[in-house]
């Protein structure tokens, strides 16, 4: 257990850049900044209807999270496995008796425990900062997708040896989900409030749809492990 | 099947009629057959002969076409874990990730091989650093190294859990002369307690450290013995030659020129390789191991005058 932290402990500290503190930074001011433009319309319903000011408040807090979150996830993971692509750092990983694809696994691992802290971080500071006392369990609804998006973004780095195509495909969908919600997607919608039509009718709800968002999420990592183990050597 | 190294600490590859052939069909290795012992083994080659791929086989990072490689007798085929766990290795082109400093880094690579007690890891990562004298350098960034100091970093992972086999791909390339020789008989001192394989296409680097060594050319060993056996295969055709400078062109054509310099009469003092003499008034010359790596490269490629 001591040596599989401190090897996450590691993974930790390569995969992370500046884009990962200032993209989470950013963000939270962007949720404060909204919520206090909406506060004039919020606080007085804090007097009158208390529970309609806070799903208020909770609306904003999922939009901003789950619009951020992923952009984290993407800056904090996509480039997991294009590390060590130079042949020398690879061929150095790849004679080390420990299992190759361990690597992938365990830098995902660190890049979700990273977001999650972000993820933290973004509501407890807009907590702090704006004073209302949001619900906590629906920002974090946002994990999954934002672990899926860093899944495409690994795969496709993986795959292709290059940080930036990683980046771009998962940046790219991530808009496409802005724009046209659910339309690419299909039932791995991303954001909440984007269930397609497809969905409705077949009854697909928010928590499946999390669910499978989860398990794409894993068979990414799994797939971008196995193609970093198999990359030449 | 013995996977454990030997009492003494060594550990004994064999390479056993190995082909390596890769797809498109380009044939890297084409029957090689070697047993290396404990010290220091050269193994020298133009470039594309073949020393990267081999190394890449006994590393257990590509497999063999045909044939088989062991390492105490444990197939690196079959269980290349096994192997890996006796290994150092230094690829050619070793990079370490620039962000870390090269405790971080050691630390990283200790915990990858397998070093899970941190008391000793620590020991050890301070022992070597000092080892290779980056114990200055600890707080600075591998991205701000010379890159001599990459080398001796990349030698320090190599050495991590005090491995019976090291294999060094190319360590002295872009390395100053003060650095080679410095990592050169670090080296030298590391192959009296285990195997090291040094791949490597600077003859002198070889000459100066390693107590036997195979030549391969075109994926074939071309030679295998002693520095002192290949020297005494160019016996009779190394030949020192005063010419004029335009007759330079004409030894040329018919023997390999290995040096030539200014001579005081101002014609050119020209060092060849040849079984012939090249013209009236040359005088043969004791060969050096480079005269020789050139005698046996030119055999090979049929150009052997």
């Amino acid at each position: 257990m001591r040596t599989l932290l401190a090897l996450l402990a590691h993974e930790a500290r390569l995969l992370f850049t500046w884009a990962l503190p200032l993209t989470a930074a950013g963000s939270t001011l962007i949720l404060i900044l909204v919520i206090q433009t909406e506060s004039p319309e919020m606080l007085p319903l804090f007097k009158t209807d208390p529970e309609l000011a806070l799903a208020m408040a909770d609306r904003w807090v999922v939009r901003v999270v789950e619009l951020a979150a992923p952009i984290v996830g993407v800056f904090t993971m996509s480039h997991a496995a294009s590390l060590d692509v130079d042949a020398g750092t690879a061929e150095l990983v790849g004679s080390m008796p420990r299992w190759a694809p361990g690597v992938i696994l365990r830098r995902a691992a660190a890049g979700f425990l990273m977001l999650a802290l972000s993820v933290v971080f973004m509501v407890l500071a807009a907590r702090l900062v704006t004073g209302l006392e949001f619900s906590l369990d629906r920002p974090f609804l946002a994990l999954p997708p934002a672990a899926f998006l860093a899944g495409v973004g690994l795969v496709v780095s993986a795959w292709t040896r290059s940080h930036a195509t990683g980046l771009a495909a998962a940046l790219g969908l991530w808009a496409m989900d802005v724009i046209r919600p659910g339309m690419c997607t299909g039932p791995l919608y991303l954001f909440q409030g984007g269930r397609p039509a497809c969905c409705q009718a077949a009854g697909l709800d928010l928590c499946l749809n999390r669910l499978l968002l989860c398990a794409g999420a894993a068979f990414l990592v799994a797939l971008s492990s196995w193609l970093y183990s198999r990359r030449g050597l | 099947m013995n996977p454990r190294p030997e009492r003494d600490g060594t550990v004994e590859v064999v390479i056993d009629r190995v082909d390596k052939v890769y797809p498109g069909g380009v044939a890297a290795l084409r029957g090689v057959s070697l047993r290396i012992g404990r010290g220091m083994f050269g193994l020298l080659g133009p470039n594309g002969a073949g020393k990267t791929t081999l190394m890449r086989l006994v590393a257990a990072l590509e497999r063999p076409t045909r044939g088989e490689i062991t390492v105490n007798g444990m197939s690196v085929t079959r269980r290349p874990s096994g192997v890996r766990r006796l290994l150092g290795y230094l690829p050619q082109d070793f990079r370490a990730y620039d962000k870390l400093t090269p405790r971080e880094f050691l630390d990283y690579v200790a915990l990858l091989k397998g070093l899970d007690d941190p008391r000793r890891r620590r020991r050890e990562i301070e022992l070597l650093l000092e080892q290779v004298g980056l114990g200055r350098s600890v707080r600075s960034r591998i991205g701000t190294f010379s890159g001599g100091m990459r080398q001796r970093l990349g030698i320090a992972q190599a050495l991590l859990g005090e491995p019976p086999l090291l294999i060094v791909d190319e360590p002295t390339a872009g390395l100053d002369p003060e650095e080679r020789i410095r990592f050169r008989n670090l080296l030298a001192e590391l192959g009296l307690s285990r195997t090291i394989i040094l791949s490597t296409h600077v003859v002198a680097d070889v000459e100066h450290s390693c107590s036997e060594l195979a030549l391969l050319i075109e994926g074939r060993v071309a030679f295998r013995g002693t520095p002192d056996a290949l020297i005494s295969r160019a016996v009779g055709k190394v030949w020192e030659v005063e010419v004029d400078p335009g007759e330079a062109d004409g030894v040329r054509a018919t023997h390999r020129i290995v040096s030539s310099r200014v001579a005081s009469g101002g014609g050119l003092a020209l060092r060849v390789v040849g079984s012939e003499v090249p013209r009236a008034g040359a005088r043969p010359v004791r060969p050096t191991l480079e005269d020789a790596y050139i005698a046996v490269v030119e055999e090979a490629a049929g150009l052997g005058k």
